[in-house]
This record gives C-alpha cells, structure tokens and sequence, in this order.
C-alpha cells in the first residue's frame, strides 16, 4: 500500500508533463525525444545504405546523399548519442541513486529539455530547407562557402550544446552538493561517477564547439574569413577547435555507457565490483586524459609530425583506463551468479563489440597506420563499433534494466533476448564488412565506388536492415509491455542499488521512507534490503 | 553567516583591492612601451594573471571560500591552457617539424 | 513524505533541506557556469595564440590603429564596476539596502558606459575601413594577416561586450529587487551570483585589453 501516487500519476493532464519539475517525467520525455532521433537517423542511414548497393548512381542524388550523411551524422551525434544515456537514465536515476528527491536545479533540467528541442527543431529546419552538405564536422573552407544551408544546421548544434551543458552543471551540483546523509562518494553507485565524469567534459569541452560551428555560421552567412588562406587564415585551427570538443565528445557518449554497464555487471552476477575504485578514478582518467588526444583526426590535415607525435602518444595513453575497466568488469563475473537476461546479454555484446572498436582505435591512432585509413571506410567502422556496439548497447541494456523501475511493467524476456541477438548479428554483418573496405582503400563519404567493392558493401547493407528490423522489434514489445507487462516488483532483479529502495514505479519524490546508505550498493554478500516499505506514517 | 561571509575583505579592503589592481594597469600600459616583443606580451600577461588573481581571490570569494569552487575555476584555466597550447605546438613547429608545410600549411621550401 | 522546510522567504524546494544548503548549491552552480564560459573564449584566444605567431609583424602594425584611449578607459571602468559591484554585496550583508541599490546603479552605469564606449570605437574604426573579413577595407595596410586581427578583434570584444550587456541587464533586474527589500543580510545568493558573473567580465577584459591595444 503507498498513500500517494507513483510520479506517471501524480498529476494529470498534459501541462503537468510539459511544465514538471519531476527529473523522473523530463528523463521521459527525452526517452521519446533521443527515440525520435534515433529513429530519424536511423532511417537516414537506411537510405544511404540502400543507395550502396549498386556502386554507380542509383536512387539519390549525389549532393542529396551528402546531404543525408551530414544529417545522420549531425541527428545522431548531437540528438542521440550525446544526449540518450545521461538525460534519459542519468537523470531518472542519478537523484534516486544519491538519496536525493530532485536535482540541484529542476528548472534548469526542464529548461534543458526545451533548449533541446528547440536546438533539433533548428537543425531539422535547416535540413528541410536547404540542408548542408559539409558532413557533421563542417570543415572549413568547404563549411563557410558551400552554397548549401550550413547556418541552421549549425546553429542548431550550438543550441544542442547549451542543453548539453545545462545538463552536465545540474548533475556536477546535485552529485556534490545533494547526496544524503551519510552517503560519501565512495559510496556512490559507479553509475554517478562516469555521469559526474560525464558532465565535467560537457561543461568544459561543449563551450568550444558552440565557438566552432558558431564561426562556421557567422563566416558563411557574413564571410568574417577567420579561416580562410585568402585572407592569411588557417582551416587547420577549425579542427582544432572542433576536435578539441569532438574527441571528448565521444567520450561523452561512452561514459555512462561504461556507467550503466557497471550497475548491470554485479547486479546480474550477484557480485560486487571487482575494485570499486578503480571503475570510479578511471572514469575520472577517461574524462582527462581524453581532453589532450583531439589531434588525432589531424593526422594527415596538415599538422606539424611533432604535434601529432604527440597527440598519437596521448592517445595511446586513454585506453589504459577503458582496458582497466573492461577487466574490471570481468574480473567482476568470476565467482559470480550469473543471470543471462536481456540486459546481460546487452553487456556480453558491449564487452566484445567495445573491445574491438576500441583496439582498431589504438590502430589508427598509430600515426603511420593512419595515414592509409584515415576517410576511409576502417575509420566509419571503428566509432560505429564503439558507438552502436558501445553506446547503443548499453542504452538498450539501460532501458531494459530500469524498463520495470521506470514504467511499473516487465518486458517479456524472450523477445528481449531474440532482439539482443538479432541486433549482434545485424550490427556485425554491416560493419565488419567495413573494415574489410577501408583497409582495401573505399573512402568515405563517397557517392559511387569501384566494382571491387560491391559485394561487401551489398553484406553491410542486408547488416543494415537486420539490424534496423531487430531495434524496431525492440521498440515494439517495450511498447506493447507499457500496456500489458506483467506488473513489476520493487525490485526484481534482486539488486543492491540503491534506486530499487523504492517502489515501482517511484512517487513523485523518490523515497517512500529514506534508504540506509549503510554497507554500500554492491553488498551482494548480504541477502537484500526489505522490500520497499509499505505506508508511511 | 556562510564561511565565505566571515573572512570576505571589509570595504576597506576592497578599495584595496581596487587600488592594486589600477595601479597594476597603469603599470602595463607604461611597460607596454618599455618592453616590446616577445617580452613586452609576457610582461604583459604575467600582470594581467596578478590581476585576475586579485580579482578572483577578493572579489570573487575564491581565497576563503569553498576549495571546491577553486577546484572548478583551476580545472576550467587549465583546460583553456591545454587548448592554446596544443593549437600553437602546431602552428608553432610546423616548418621545424613538418618536411612538407610551413606555419601557414603552404607547401615548404625544400 | 515530509513536508518542505519553510524558511522566512517561503519553502523550500523539496530537495533541499536547509537554506544554506540551496545557497551554497546556487553558488557553485554558478562556479561551473562561470568556469564552462571561460571555455568559450579560450577558442578565440587559441586563434588569436596561432594567428599571433605566425604575423607578428602585421598584429603590430594592425593593433597601432586599436583605439588605446578607449580601450585603456574601459579598463578602469570595468575594474571600477568590480568594486562597485562588490561594495554593493558588502552593504546588504550590513542592511543597507539603500546604499546596495545605489552601488548596483553605479556598476550599471559604469557596464552602460562600456558599452557606449564600445559603440564609439566600433563606429570609428568601421569609418577607416576596419573591418572583419571580405569587409576589410583599410587602404594603410594589406589585408592578409593584418585582417585576421581586425577580425579576431571584433569577435572578441563583441562576445565579451554581449556578456558585459547580458550582465548590465541581469543588474538592472537585481537592482529593482534590492530596491524591492528581496534581498536581507542572511539571503542574497541571486546578488551574489550577479557579482560573480560581473567579476568574470571584468576577468576577460583584464587579459583582452593588453592582448588587443598594447601589442609593442
């Protein structure tokens, strides 16, 4: 019995959505936002796939096929995957996971929601009416002089970003300034500190992207000409000043992946983590260390071979902690009970799909190497490897892991199970093949390519719907479970965190009574905490 | 009273700190015509850092207020600092260390 | 559920539990606000750092024609406004609510002042040709190079007088609650942000001023 609503009921109408305060109702809302954008992307990836089976000119246009790879690009990195895992789980279940009711500052979490829109419905403007065609990196001098519509597109980005950071200031002040009583920071579930790593790259890196595009826009619109060699400019200092956002960025998206991952592990093999602190200081590694590595996607821009000796060692450096962590949560499973369930299975494909992606990224970080990868396909494999086999896996893992929390429902098991599967297989059978074109020299961003090429690119493309038939069918029995999903316990994956210290779904304020931070999150040597408790006096 | 409110400069002490601060300005601009080139700009900047030193322990709170807000405003320098530098050890090396651009990636003498 | 702390000024949000805790959040909220827009500039200064270093020669001759009076005067004025600013956060946490409205006016005026300033300059150095990009137009010197600081010129003093009139108008608008009495000796943090704010103004012309006018 509870004496008050859980916070999908709390308040009815559709005001008391658009104008809540509740972070649990905004993390939903940018649930079906990111899902939106997902969508979109997806579906422009589906078309620049489907124009790759035949290898001469088919179906598009050539400058409407750059414009999509612009768009997928610029929809995916900017409206999913830098938003998806931490304004959706970070904030449902960083508040919940710290004892708090609320973030530091809900409007302003509320207000980001907003910027984000209002940042997408820009892009998507631009994109209708003119869209750019200078691929999501917009460099310069081909950015400022196109004759395609870059300054909306642009400009859409740089208000993405400001939601960006209002996101990862409101997570920094409720992380240190809203933990319960008693709760330390190495108390905190690992999940807080790869969002707390997280929003210190938002804050810091976001500003200098905001400055990039935003002088895209203002020299394409007005011809300022601060990059152009006409005037004595450089086109150079452009990447540097995009890449000093967009290498972070990528880390961004794989932090809280690595977060969510670090909740799932010992949740399903019944196991504290292997060593706490080293998931909790390597994040914080990652989240440094990644800031001085940007001039590796300048290799061969024209950079002084002094620079980019350095920023090849650099990167080298950054992958010590992601190996940590990768062992770590290996080193978690041993002697553990292992449950293999949807989420689960999400981390098996993770490890192995991150892993890889992530060693064929300390491949073309190796200067030399990169000089015959760079803009081709191998490239294009690498960070969808990382991203879709590491970002999207552990979003999928996320919403299957909070899915009973978050909405009061069960999923059915064995449909997710049978999607996890289909999304390894179609994910693998449209990238590997990548990696087999760029490293027999298909660049990227190409309209058209040689014979040679035609079978694996025909393999990535059947990949391609495989894998966008398995994600739709995920999107379908979450959907249907909203409605018929067995009713789901507290707690029903038997967890230690401290977010299942509450009912399913939550009240609007989290806590019926307040949990006892005592013996930590991961205490899987002790039976677990009571059910959430009936009613409150 | 907040722990900040306890140790903050009275109003004295702030005029104080106005008063090092213009003379700390003045004192550029005279430097400015002393001292040229490369050293003039690290006279000059070696200054401006006093200055915003002062302005951000005393007027800003930062010398006895929480060492956290020290921590966010350090970290925000340093990567400010991180960005400049690796942009001018490019620039800056490039006809030393580059066989095939000059500083303005034209293709270098050889 | 508990009900929300009731403090003098009204409750509280739910999340917190005292008021002091909710100041001392706001104001390390600002902290990482302030610290995320120093990294706005700090691409501008990395131009500025590159473009400086391979034209030394034509940022000297460039920078000669930077107008020095007004530069140096909305130096003084900027590093006034900073004391203004904080004498008028000393006065409230002592109760004067009358001298804390006058001294934000004073930061006020002084921040208006700058912008004035601002305008002149801009208007003259644009009736001499000076100006960013394909606008250039100075017949003294050859564009390449010599633009890149007129145009470095007009991006860093416009982003940083856009924050000094962000800034003027989020004084105006704490200037009418102080003379609304919102703000008492134990709670101000919206004043305190603001200063905060303004000091970071101050801050950025602090190194812009000799990076712009006293190159030599």
């Amino acid at each position: 019995m509870r004496t008050e609503p859980d916070y999908l009921r709390a308040g009815r109408g559709i005001r008391s959505w658009l104008l809540t305060r509740d972070h649990k109702r905004i993390a939903l809302m940018f649930l079906v936002a990111v899902t939106l954008a997902l969508t979109l992307g997806g579906a422009f990836a589906m078309i620049l796939r489907t124009k790759l089976l035949y290898s001469g000119p088919w179906l598009i246009e050539p400058l409407t096929y750059n414009r999509l790879f612009t768009l997928h690009g610029v929809v995916m990195v900017f409206m999913f995957m830098i938003p998806a895992i931490p304004a959706v789980f970070g904030n449902f279940a960083l508040p919940m996971m710290l004892g708090a009711k609320d973030l530091a500052f809900p409007r302003i979490n509320l207000a980001s929601f907003y910027v984000y829109l209002a940042g997408a419905a820009l892009a998507l403007w631009g994109m209708i009416h003119g869209g750019a065609d200078t691929g999501w990196t917009f460099y310069a001098p081909y950015s400022t002089t196109t004759p395609t519509d870059v300054a909306p597109v642009a400009l859409g980005v740089f208000v993405l970003g400001v939601s960006s950071i209002m996101t990862g200031l409101n997570f920094i002040a409720t992380t240190h300034m809203l933990r319960r009583r008693g709760l330390r920071w190495h108390d905190m579930p690992i999940f807080v500190w790869a969002i707390y790593a997280t929003s210190i790259i938002q804050v810091i890196a976001t500003p200098v992207l905001g400055l990039a595009v935003g002088l895209v826009a203002i020299d394409h619109a007005l011809h300022m000409g601060i990059f152009d060699p006409a005037l004595g400019g450089d086109p150079v200092l452009f990447e540097h000043l995009f890449w000093f956002y967009s290498h972070p960025a990528v880390y961004i998206m794989i932090l809280p992946a690595m977060g969510v991952i670090a909740e799932v592990v010992p949740t399903f093999a019944k196991k504290h983590p292997f060593s706490y602190k080293a998931l909790a200081y390597s994040s914080l590694g990652i989240a440094f260390v990644g800031f001085l590595t940007w001039g590796h996607h300048l290799f061969v821009a024209g950079i002084s071979q002094f620079d980019a000796a350095i920023f090849g060692v650099m990167s080298m450096f950054v992958a010590i902690f992601s190996a940590i962590k990768v062992f770590t949560w290996i080193g978690t499973l041993y002697r553990g009970s292992i449950t293999f369930n949807t989420p689960m299975l999400y981390f098996f494909a993770f490890v192995y799909l991150f892993a890889f992606g992530g060693m064929t990224g300390i491949a073309v970080a190796t200067t030399s190497l990169d000089v015959h990868w760079h803009d081709t396909y191998f490239v294009i494999a690498h960070f969808h490897f990382i991203m879709i086999g590491g970002t999207l896996t552990a979003f999928l893992a996320a919403l299957h892991y909070w899915f009973p929390k978050m909405f009061g429902r069960m999923y059915p098991e064995r449909w997710g199970l049978v999607s996890a599967a289909l999304v390894f297989a179609g994910f693998n059978l449209t990238f590997v093949p990548q990696f087999l074109l760029g490293n027999a020299g298909m660049p990227r961003r190409y309209y058209a390519y040689p014979d040679r090429f035609h079978v694996l690119n025909v393999m990535s493309t059947l990949g391609a719907y495989l894998l966008g038939a398995a994600l739709i069918l995920t999107l379908v029995y979450l959907l249907a479970s909203l409605r018929w999903g067995k009713p789901a316990p507290a707690n029903p994956w038997g967890s230690r965190g401290f977010e299942w210290r509450s009912p399913s779904p939550p009240p609007a304020h989290n806590f019926v009574v307040p949990f006892d931070p005592a013996h930590g999150c991961y205490a899987y040597d002790r039976p677990p905490p009571d059910e959430a408790p009936a009613v409150e006096t | 009273m907040t722990r900040e409110t306890d140790h903050e400069p009275g109003a004295a002490g702030y005029v104080a700190v106005w008063l090092a601060l213009v003379v700390l300005a003045t004192a550029t601009l005279f430097l400015s015509r002393a001292v040229t080139g490369g050293w003039g700009l690290a006279v000059a900047l070696v200054i401006a850092s006093v200055k915003a030193t002062l302005v951000a322990a005393f007027f800003m709170h930062l010398a006895h207020g929480r060492p956290i807000h020290r921590i966010v405003f350090a970290v925000a320098i340093g990567f400010l600092v991180v960005l400049v530098i690796g942009v001018l050890a490019d620039v800056g090396t490039r006809s030393i260390a580059s066989s095939y651009v000059d500083e303005l990636g034209q293709p270098a003498p050889r | 559920m508990t009900a929300a702390v009731e403090t003098a000024a009204g409750p509280l949000p739910v999340q917190y539990d005292s008021l002091e805790r909710q100041h001392a959040t706001a104001r390390l909220g600002m902290w990482v606000f302030l610290g995320s827009e120093s990294l706005l500039f700090a691409g501008l200064l990395a131009l500025y750092a590159a473009y400086r270093f391979v034209y030394p020669a034509e940022f000297h001759a460039a920078s000669a024609h930077a107008n020095l009076v007004i530069g140096t005067a909305n130096t003084y004025i900027l590093l006034t406004s900073s004391l203004t600013v904080a004498l008028a956060i000393h006065a409230t946490r002592r109760g004067h609510r009358r001298r804390t409205v006058a001294l934000l006016v004073a930061t006020i005026a002084l921040g208006l002042a700058f912008d004035v300033l601002k305008v002149i300059e801009y208007a003259g150095h644009l009736r001499e040709g000076l100006a960013p990009g394909d606008y250039y137009a100075f017949a003294d010197l050859p564009a390449r190079g010599v633009v890149l600081y007129v145009t470095l010129y007009y991006l860093l003093t416009g982003l940083h007088a856009l924050h000094v009139t962000g800034g003027v108008g989020a004084l105006i608008w704490l200037a009418v609650r102080a003379q609304r009495g919102a703000f008492t000796p134990h709670s101000h943090v919206a004043l305190e942000l603001g200063g905060l704010y303004w000091h970071l103004v101050d801050l950025v012309w602090i190194f812009l001023w000799p990076l712009l006018y006293l190159i030599r």
